[in-house]
């Protein structure tokens, strides 16, 4: 073979990591030039054509399979799934953010990269790494506010995250020490039959687990959401999760579990208890930024759920579904406390009334019953599906779980309506008369902003196709 | 005509999003926009009832509709469940048709009491429309996904409409409610889950009501009344009905799951009680008859009992209640906690004579109810206070006002020549004659009868008879006798208990065959 031909096929398979190394270069080119030019909007606009840029080199047409000596997997779902972790990125922009705007965005870009890469990882070795990248990113974006709080925060979340990642690396040498190979693609059932395989795995996974946030790995959660600054954690609380979720469904798909394998009682049993230990802890809290942590770990308990659905009926669309309406929601909660915020008002235990902000209020009140799964909005179709689903599965495999799961999940929904209904309740129905002197309406640009959310939510319930259709939109557009 | 129940469904929310455009500072044009729009509604409905062909005999649940608009609306397919197809499908039966009707009137009197709202007008009208829409909705859906919808949909504007408008424990009461009607319908939404996976239309998974009741059911669905399905270790068909039962029991509202309904009852606004207590609670009846006896009809023998066990006890514990009350819209919420149990009895009788008596029960619940909502109102405009305590012999002061008090009270308490007589009188007549029930349950429901007799008497007497007294002077001058807004308001529904109290076929006439085929179909599934 000529050398050329050489090169010209590793170039090609390095094009199924294009994604990742435009962000990386889009990264290194945005810290660069923020020596010289540090102005917002043209962070703003460098940071949006990377990430536009990316989305393109994301949706180029590749055929599904290993690349680079079989380090990367890539196929089509994947290539979705990163497409609106991107598009999620990209919101953040919507944010406002007058400091630190270059190192932030380069932050959120290495974050961006680290999760593609979780999600395309075939080696156990690129499995790590990425995690790790996203990890240590997340730490630094959790102190990013530079307050004392926001440090407490992160020095938590990087002890927990330590110890995790030292769980997850015996988990990975017992593996490798036990099949003998380092690709998730080599993998089958047979090979998980010692005792100490199955344990690696399953250390494997509560790494995985602590990236999404599901008991016991939820416990810095709270802290993180409550002193990072809302666009870091609006990210935070969608990216990593999401691609912590597709990661660990590749992890059981490539080991071929069944759903009555010990390891997957374990994670089924965690999730329902992520979902009731969010749901509760949610409903003591006062201050909104704790509240929506915990119900986000209540959303993971959800998500994971309909991960562990049986791989027959693994319900692609209904988790696309779910993954696509909770970064509309999430981001759309944080932007909206974020506006309150910048107001003065912290949504705590002592919330204002105030005529002037009854548009703001009304629509943070759609999203929040949005969260909680109430029609006619987009995540009452999300619990829908995911009900459906596990009743699905429920019914093909009988397992009793999968039933308790059902359960807990409409329990939790019934609960959490009692701590988001909290919002509305201190925003309209207090009888404490807003008094805040000098108060402003809010701008017409964060009004306008946040009405676009809702009215998002609102169309996916009438036009579900809608959502559905974003994936044929991806798919056509790289052809 | 054939969109006619569109309109009457749609109407009022297309004019509430057009509400948000006006301006908050003209004041007086919401409620003159929301009266005409709710007026247009009433005018449609009796539209419908006219056209509606009464004599027609159905065959099956899918021919038994009138008016019916069945056009596809979500088509999504799914790798779990296949297709996920969901019809805008709607009509309307011997049943629905009456409580159209009465939701539309009682919308539009609803408005007519709510004149005087002076704060956050636009707001309020908004809601109260949103909410129009959703209770029609209610009645019209065929679709299980759509009936929820409106069902869910209820809940937000309710919410908002009691926990802003309300009195002073407003924000507890309207939690309260929330969360308990939440609770009910996630129950219902599991059986919709289940029901759809089970359920098939030309060979698609189907949320249709109509294909429920008919009982198109995959060969090896969990549901299927004749494969025996489990869930848990429990019958699968056993463990739905039950879900149902305590999603509908809890609105309707039955005790033990009444707790919400006082409170906010006493918390909300009179118009908004008016609609609570009108039209919600037939919901949770309608629900009842619609999608628990309608798709379920094989297991409503073997739990009758329990339905009939709950229904004497809310008429008893409720009636009880009422008797110890010393605030009046209290008193009244709880008799319509007592009433409403008088249709879990009709319904437990398994006889067409009670479940005929519990709709005209249902109906003319719908059309007392409000009415004591809205002469409770009347005291409390005046003075502020609902106490009895606080008011003595006011026949003196207004002799109108407590004759149409009178009048409504001996209607509640189920006097002949008022329609109250008639739904209690058949209700009784299907317990005694029941093949499925024991006799005591009918004996105990007239002991709250005598029940209901004497809290209504006894308040009366309290109140407004005797010697003239109002506690504090200050109210003295607003003791007027009613107002023409008032008179209108209550008239047009003294004279409608009167009329249906002397002439029960007017009603009757409209479901004869819908109650027939109705009877057909859950004996057809008993032997």
């Amino acid at each position: 073979m000529k050398l050329s031909d050489q090169l010209q096929g590793i170039i090609n398979e390095l094009g199924a990591a294009g994604t990742e190394t435009t962000l990386m270069l889009g990264a290194i080119i945005l810290l660069v030039f923020g020596l010289f030019q540090s102005k917002p909007i043209f962070i703003k606009l460098l940071f949006a054509a990377t990430i536009v840029f990316g989305i393109y080199m994301n949706l180029r047409p590749v055929e599904s399979g290993f690349y680079i000596s079989t380090a990367l997997y890539l196929d089509e779902q994947l290539v979705y799934f990163i497409s609106l972790l991107l598009l999620g990125g990209l919101l953040i922009l919507l944010f406002p953010r007058d400091q630190h705007s270059v190192e932030f965005y380069f932050l959120v870009l290495s974050l961006l990269v680290g999760c593609s890469f979780m999600l395309k990882a075939n080696s156990l070795l690129l499995v790590y790494l990425s995690i790790e990248l996203v990890s240590f990113v997340s730490y630094i974006l959790t102190g990013f506010n530079f307050r004392k709080q926001g440090f407490e925060a992160a020095i938590k979340y990087l002890l927990f995250g330590t110890l995790s990642s030292a769980v997850m690396l015996i988990g990975l040498a017992l593996i490798y020490g036990t099949t003998n190979t380092f690709f998730l693609s080599d993998w089958t059932f047979t090979l998980f039959s010692s005792i100490g395989s199955q344990v690696g795995l399953l250390f494997l996974c509560f790494g995985l687990l602590f990236k999404i946030a599901i008991f016991p790995f939820h416990v810095w959660t709270p802290a993180t959401y409550q002193a990072a600054p809302s666009d870091a954690v609006a990210l935070l609380s969608v990216a990593p999760k999401l691609a912590g979720l597709l990661l660990l469904r590749r992890v059981l798909l490539a080991c071929e579990l069944t759903l009555d394998h010990w390891v997957t009682e374990v994670l089924l049993v965690l999730g329902v208890v992520t979902i009731l230990v969010g749901t509760f802890g949610a409903i003591g809290q006062n201050n909104v930024r704790r509240m929506i942590s915990f119900g986000s770990i209540a959303h993971s308990g959800f998500l994971l759920g309909l991960i562990l659905a049986p791989s027959g009926h693994f319900d692609k669309e209904a988790f696309w579904w779910y993954s696509a309406i909770y970064v509309i929601m999430n981001i759309a909660a944080f932007f909206i406390v974020d506006q309150y915020e910048r107001k003065g008002i912290l949504l705590s235990s002592d919330y204002f009334q105030s005529q002037k902000s009854v548009w703001l209020g009304a629509v943070f009140t759609l999203v929040l019953v949005s969260l909680v799964g109430i029609p006619p909005l987009a995540g009452f179709t999300a619990k829908l599906f995911l009900f459906s689903s596990l009743w699905r599965s429920y019914q093909v495999d009988g397992q009793v779980l999968q039933a308790v799961f059902l359960f807990s999940a409409v329990f939790a929904t019934v609960a959490s309506l009692f701590f988001y209904l909290k919002v509305p309740k201190n925003i309209f129905l207090s009888p404490k008369a807003f008094s805040q002197n000098g108060f402003a309406d809010f701008s017409l640009r964060s009004k306008f902003i946040a009405t676009l959310f809702a009215i998002i939510l609102l169309l996916a319930f009438f036009v579900p196709s809608s959502v559905m259709n974003l994936q044929m939109l991806l798919h056509n557009t790289h052809e | 005509m054939q969109n006619l129940l569109s309109w009457i469904f749609l109407f009022p929310l297309a004019v509430a999003f057009a509400l948000l455009l006006i301006p908050s500072a003209k004041k007086s044009l919401f409620r003159v926009v929301a009266l005409i729009t709710l007026g247009a509604q009433f005018i449609l409905s009796i539209v419908l009832l006219i056209g509606f062909d009464s004599s027609l005999a159905p065959s099956s649940w899918k021919s038994a509709f009138q008016y019916v608009v069945k056009v596809d609306w979500i088509n999504l397919s799914l790798a779990s469940v296949g297709n996920f197809k969901i019809q805008y499908y709607i009509g309307v039966d011997g049943i629905s048709v009456l409580l159209v009707a009465l939701s539309s009137l009682v919308l539009f009197i609803g408005v007519l009491s709510s004149w005087n709202m002076k704060e956050k007008v636009k707001g309020y009208f908004f809601l109260y429309l949103l909410l129009s829409s959703s209770v029609v909705g209610c009645f019209i859906a065929l679709d299980f996904f759509l009936f929820y919808l409106c069902f869910e949909f209820m809940l937000l504007p309710m919410f908002f409409l009691i926990g802003i408008w309300g009195g002073k424990r407003r924000s507890y009461a309207s939690i309260k409610f929330f969360l308990y009607t939440l609770f009910g319908s996630l129950f219902i939404l599991v059986v919709m889950i289940m029901l759809y996976m089970g359920v098939q239309e030309e060979g698609i998974n189907t949320f249709s009501l109509a294909a429920m009741m008919d009982g198109n059911y995959l060969t090896d669905a969990v549901l299927n009344p004749e494969s025996d399905g489990y869930f848990l270790g429990v019958p699968a068909r056993s463990l739905a009905f039950l879900f149902l039962l305590v999603g509908f029991a809890i609105k309707l509202p039955a005790v033990p799951v009444h707790t919400w309904l006082p409170d906010a009852h006493v918390e909300a606004p009179t118009p908004i009680s008016v609609v609570l207590a009108g039209l919600l609670l037939k919901v949770g009846g309608y629900g009842l008859f619609r999608i628990l006896y309608g798709i379920f009809p094989d297991l409503t023998a073997k739990y009758s009992g329990l339905l009939a066990f709950f229904g004497v006890l809310s008429i008893i514990y409720g009636g009880l209640n009422a008797l110890a009350q010393r605030d009046l819209k209290r008193m009244v919420a709880y008799s319509s906690v007592s009433h409403m149990g008088f249709v879990l009895l009709g319904l437990a009788s398994i006889t067409s004579a009670g479940i005929a008596g519990s709709l005209y029960h249902m109906i003319s619940h719908g059309l007392i109810s409000p009415a004591l909502f809205l002469v409770v109102g009347v005291i409390y405009d005046r003075t502020h206070n609902r106490t009895m305590d606080c008011f003595s012999g006011l026949a003196g002061k207004m002799p109108v006002y407590t004759f149409l008090v009178a009048l409504f009270f001996f209607a509640g308490m189920g006097l002949p020549t008022l329609s109250g007589f008639i739904g209690e009188l058949m209700v009784l007549m299907g317990a005694f004659t029941s093949k499925v029930l024991a006799k005591w349950y009918g004996i105990l429901a007239i002991l709250g009868m005598i029940i209901s007799a004497a809290y209504f008497i006894w308040t009366l007497q309290r109140v407004f008879f005797g010697k003239y007294f109002v506690r504090e002077s200050a109210w003295e001058p607003h003791m007027k006798d009613l107002s023409p807004r008032e008179l209108i308001m209550l008239i047009p529904l003294a004279v409608l208990v009167v009329l249906f109290g002397i002439f029960p076929t007017w009603i009757l006439d409209f479901s004869n065959e819908t109650i027939e085929f109705f009877m057909k179909h859950l004996s057809n599934s008993l032997s």
